[in-house]
């Protein structure tokens, strides 16, 4: 077999997965932007061009201003909350002591557990009458009363932004830890030996070789963040009124509550459009890491 | 492009370093913030169900109820949602190592312009979930009679989550070394044969964890199932817990013990794949 016919066999292997990212990635995407300029029936079906009609419902949408800084403090606290907690829990998981490797696995769990099982259990722990916190708070004197943290716009978005840092603590570890990893060891010993100590060997060595990985684990964070409907859907469904709703989650409750697909679809165009803004700054954050990531 | 990700690990740094005492507190105060939620989860599932609702409210059970572990398979559709997660979970894993084991072999000995189209292609989907297409998937599914079909439901995860696999494998399949594949052409075996008699050994457990993270994914995955598949015998298990929750009355002891139970394979399959997981995710990159 000559080496032309090999690179067309080769090129024939990859079909398959392209086709199936085509018909059931790429298809839907483009279905979604085409509904999203067209007119539908309540049902859903084509009725003709629509133009940025139904951009421009979403512009005059009173909820707007809600979504989108419910959906910026959404992303941005659960990334800033998740990188902080997780360059601390590398650099402890980076030392050697007993029971490291169980610490390791036990960070795992809330990666692999499903976010409805997750969820579910938060929303029992915040539970308004026999959650956790509540029992807890009223059997040591610290709540008054019951306080029913879902309930109530104030509470809510910080216990679910708590709960997307729970969830994306482990993978972001893991992302650092692995950089921290690639340190070489001499660097430290020069620098201790050269007087830095433990705070200015942190600024001045790991703290910048970490930047790429901690650039990389943020954006998939946030684009992960930007994604994540379950969370929100199963602990308040965006409420109480729209309190906690982000674009994904209104977007979700136009199509599927209030049979508004079109506008929905537009919302979800848009969505696109940011997201696409965080992948190329990834993309191009991996592969200037390129050389020395 | 080379990420030295979880491939790097270098064991020996534990034997070198000095066991620190801060290390080890702060490590074992992270362990027990993980594990608090699901050990409340797990206190739930064994509180027997009057006991939840009796005052004064409390947190760990006074008497240990096994029932709530066995109550839900005959009194809620349990055998049905699980039946139906290992349907999806199940064919995710041979639709995905399907495609994905063909398609990461090519990729890992093509070396010309073709490949980086790829990769982004695939990169591209690891940027999107089903969640953000939900609208032009149910257009879709409409559209094409695939409401109600667990077989549509295998096919969306795994072009979801397939791009995973196709990094892993690629990987792993590149560490083979070309000689032993070209000996095996020379001895005139085809390029399957050679595929399913050297690279898929070799690769072993590389195909194992690919699968594995295949199967929690679609085990796990929420948003589709709960917008395409409204027929209560195609019920999936995440979808059996949510309902649980919202439409009988938050019998919390039952959902709890159903969760645990639910739970527990996937643990298991990600902790055999810790080392590999960082990899696949973060490294969508060109090789």
């Amino acid at each position: 077999m000559d080496r032309s016919s090999q690179r067309l066999t080769l090129l024939a292997w990859t079909a398959p997965v392209i086709a199936l990212v085509v018909g059931f990635v790429v298809y839907p995407l483009g279905s979604m932007i085409v509904s999203s300029f067209s007119r539908l029936s309540f049902s859903g079906l084509y009725k003709g061009w629509a133009g940025w009609a139904n951009y421009d419902a979403i512009l005059v949408d009173p909820a707007l201003p809600m979504v989108i800084r419910n959906t910026i403090t959404w992303t941005v606290g659960i990334v800033v909350g998740t990188m902080l907690v997780s360059i601390c829990a590398a650099l402890v998981l980076n030392e050697a002591f007993p029971g490291r490797r169980l610490v390791r696995w036990i960070l795992v769990i809330p990666w692999a557990t499903s976010l409805i099982i997750t969820s579910l259990v938060f929303a029992w722990i915040f539970d308004s009458r026999l959650g956790t916190i509540n029992v807890l708070g009223m059997n040591l004197g610290i709540l008054q009363q019951q306080v029913p943290f879902l309930g109530q716009g104030w509470s809510a978005m910080p216990v679910l932004i708590m709960v997307g840092i729970f969830v994306s603590v482990p993978f972001a570890t893991y992302v650092v830890l692995s950089g921290l990893q690639g340190i070489p060891q001499d660097l430290y010993e020069a620098a201790a030996i050269d007087g830095a100590g433990v705070l200015r060997r942190f600024w001045a060595i790991t703290l910048p070789l970490l930047r790429p990985f901690i650039g990389l684990a943020s954006l998939l964070n946030a684009i992960y963040a930007f994604n994540s409907f379950p969370i929100i859907w199963l602990m308040t469904k965006g409420g109480p009124v729209n309190d906690t709703q982000t674009l994904i989650t209104y977007m979700y409750k136009l199509a599927f509550a209030n049979d508004q697909t079109a506008k929905a679809a537009a919302l979800g165009t848009a969505g696109l459009v940011v997201l696409m803004v965080l992948g190329s700054l990834y993309w191009i954050t991996l592969r200037r890491s390129g050389g020395n990531a | 492009m080379t990420m030295n990700l979880a491939r790097s690990a270098p064991r020996h740094h534990a034997g070198r370093k000095p066991v620190s005492r801060v290390a080890a507190v702060l490590g074992y105060i992270l362990a027990i913030g993980i594990l608090a939620p699901y050990a409340i989860m797990i206190f739930v599932a064994f509180m027997p169900r009057t006991e939840l609702f009796s005052p004064p409210p409390h947190v760990v059970p006074r008497a240990l109820d096994i029932s709530n572990f066995v109550i839900p398979w005959t009194s809620y559709p349990l055998p049905t949602y699980f039946r139906n997660s290992l349907i999806i979970a199940s064919g995710a894993v041979v639709l995905g190592l399907l495609v994905s084991i063909p398609a990461a072999h090519a990729l890992a000995r093509i070396r010309f312009g073709f490949k980086p189209a790829v990769m982004l292609l695939l990169l591209v989907t690891q940027m999107l979930s089903p969640a953000m297409l939900i609208v032009g998937i149910y257009q879709e599914f409409r559209q094409f009679g695939l409401l109600n079909n667990l077989g549509a439901v295998i096919a969306v995860n795994v072009a979801f989550t397939v791009a995973f696999a196709v990094l892993i494998l690629s990987d792993v399949f590149e560490s083979i070394p070309l000689e032993i594949e070209e000996a095996a052409a020379v001895d005139g075996a085809s390029r399957f044969r050679t595929l399913v008699s050297i690279v898929v050994p070799l690769g072993g457990p590389g195909i194992a964890t690919a699968g594995l993270f295949l199967f929690a994914q679609a085990w796990n995955e929420f948003t589709l199932a709960l917008t395409v598949l409204d027929d209560t015998e195609l019920t999936p298990l995440s979808i059996g817990l949510y309902q649980f929750f919202g439409q009988f009355d938050k019998e919390w002891t039952y959902l709890f013990a159903t969760a645990a139970m639910g739970a527990i394979p996937v643990i298991i399959a990600f902790v055999y794949m810790e080392r590999w997981l960082v990899k696949g995710l973060a490294a969508g990159s060109v090789k």
